[in-house]
């Protein structure tokens, strides 16, 4: 395969420019700022539901069972959201990058529906509880809050909310183009 | 300098290149993406370097660990965004001639699943096929047949 060889050699002489430099004492903090990226969603969703908690248990006398309801509804879906990410994560990590290639594709495509599959259904129906939740706390806010911040989180939440179920519609074909991708490679495989 | 530090640095030293190469194979010639992963391939080296059992060859694992950050890395589906390398112009100099074939590679290698991507990018590093074999967790036989087709796909695409 004379061809090939040429192909070969015109591979090992592409130009690279200079190796970057590696600190092996920065190695440790690297690796751990990696981990603590992993961790910022689940604290700011955890502060959070925290703050929810405190806000219920603060005026829990003087609040009615809807808006108490509301509360721990709101609480509970951000639980579930918690659950969900910090389950990714373990997941994740406990993938082995020394396994065989083969293996490893095979876990990261089981690991990968099963992920898109969970997100599909459970980050849906977290949206759709938190924003009633959300809503049916209205009462409570025109009742406490001055017109114009009642008028405030009325707009402000209407943006909010629309924002993020846009980002959300947009992404679900993208993310369907990706999974079935990881599924055609998962074909090619035993074709080829 | 301790002992697991000298080791890694000779590791870097060694195979830094080939990874790089492989990496930029995988993103399709974005060498900026191509040297992060390259270098995040090596932050795993040293995370598990205490668990080298040393069953395998060094660099059998190095390859396995940097393929594997690829994988994860296209998991992100980052790939297809990014640019294809650029295209340059036949010119009778021979360094452009050599960069027009480089990116027919690229863009050829991108049409490949991504095990047979794997596969030719350890073929085009030169690796004994026992060894690719090894990395990619398949028999010697099944990594003959493939390599022998994927050869030919390769080079008709870079003809083309």
């Amino acid at each position: 395969m004379k061809e090939f060889k040429e192909l070969q050699s015109v591979w090992v002489h592409q130009s690279l420019h200079e190796k970057p430099k590696i600190d092996t004492s920065k190695m440790e903090s690297r690796i751990l700022s990696l981990k603590k990226k992993q961790h910022i969603v689940p604290a700011v969703l955890g502060v959070t539901i925290l703050l929810l908690l405190i806000f219920l248990f603060s005026h829990s006398t003087k609040v009615f069972n809807l808006i108490k309801n509301a509360i721990l509804l709101m609480s509970f879906s951000l639980l579930v959201r918690i659950v969900v990410e910090v389950w990714t994560n373990i997941k994740l990590n406990r993938m082995n990058v020394r396994d065989s290639v083969a293996t490893f594709h095979q876990k990261l495509n089981v690991f990968e529906k099963t992920r898109r599959r969970v997100h599909f259904i459970v980050t849906p129906i977290v949206l759709v509880i938190y924003i009633v939740a959300f809503y049916s706390l209205m009462p409570f806010f025109k009742e406490h809050l001055s017109a114009f911040m009642y008028t405030y989180v009325i707009w402000s939440s209407i943006v909010f909310f629309t924002v993020l179920i846009l980002f959300k519609l947009i992404s679900i074909p993208k993310e369907l183009k990706l999974l079935n991708s990881l599924i055609n490679e998962a074909k090619a495989k035993d074709v080829t | 300098m301790d002992n697991k530090e000298e080791i890694f640095n000779h590791l870097y030293e060694t195979y830094f290149d080939n990874v790089l190469r492989m990496c930029n194979g995988y993103v399709n010639g974005d060498f900026e993406t191509a040297s992060d992963l390259a270098q995040d391939a090596f932050v795993k080296v040293w995370q598990n370097m205490d668990k080298f059992e040393g069953k395998a060859k060094i660099s059998t694992w190095i390859y396995r660990i940097a393929i594997n950050t690829c994988l994860l890395y296209k998991r992100n589906s980052k790939i297809e965004s990014k640019a294809i390398a650029k295209q340059v112009l036949y010119d009778s100099q021979d360094e452009d001639l050599q960069e027009f074939k480089l990116n027919k590679m690229f863009a050829a290698i991108n049409t490949l699943s991504l095990q047979n991507k794997s596969i030719i990018l350890l073929e085009l590093e030169s690796l004994p096929q026992k060894e690719i074999a090894e990395i990619m967790g398949m028999s010697h036989s099944a990594i003959r047949v493939r390599i022998l087709r994927i050869k030919e796909k390769l080079s008709k695409l870079v003809k083309k």
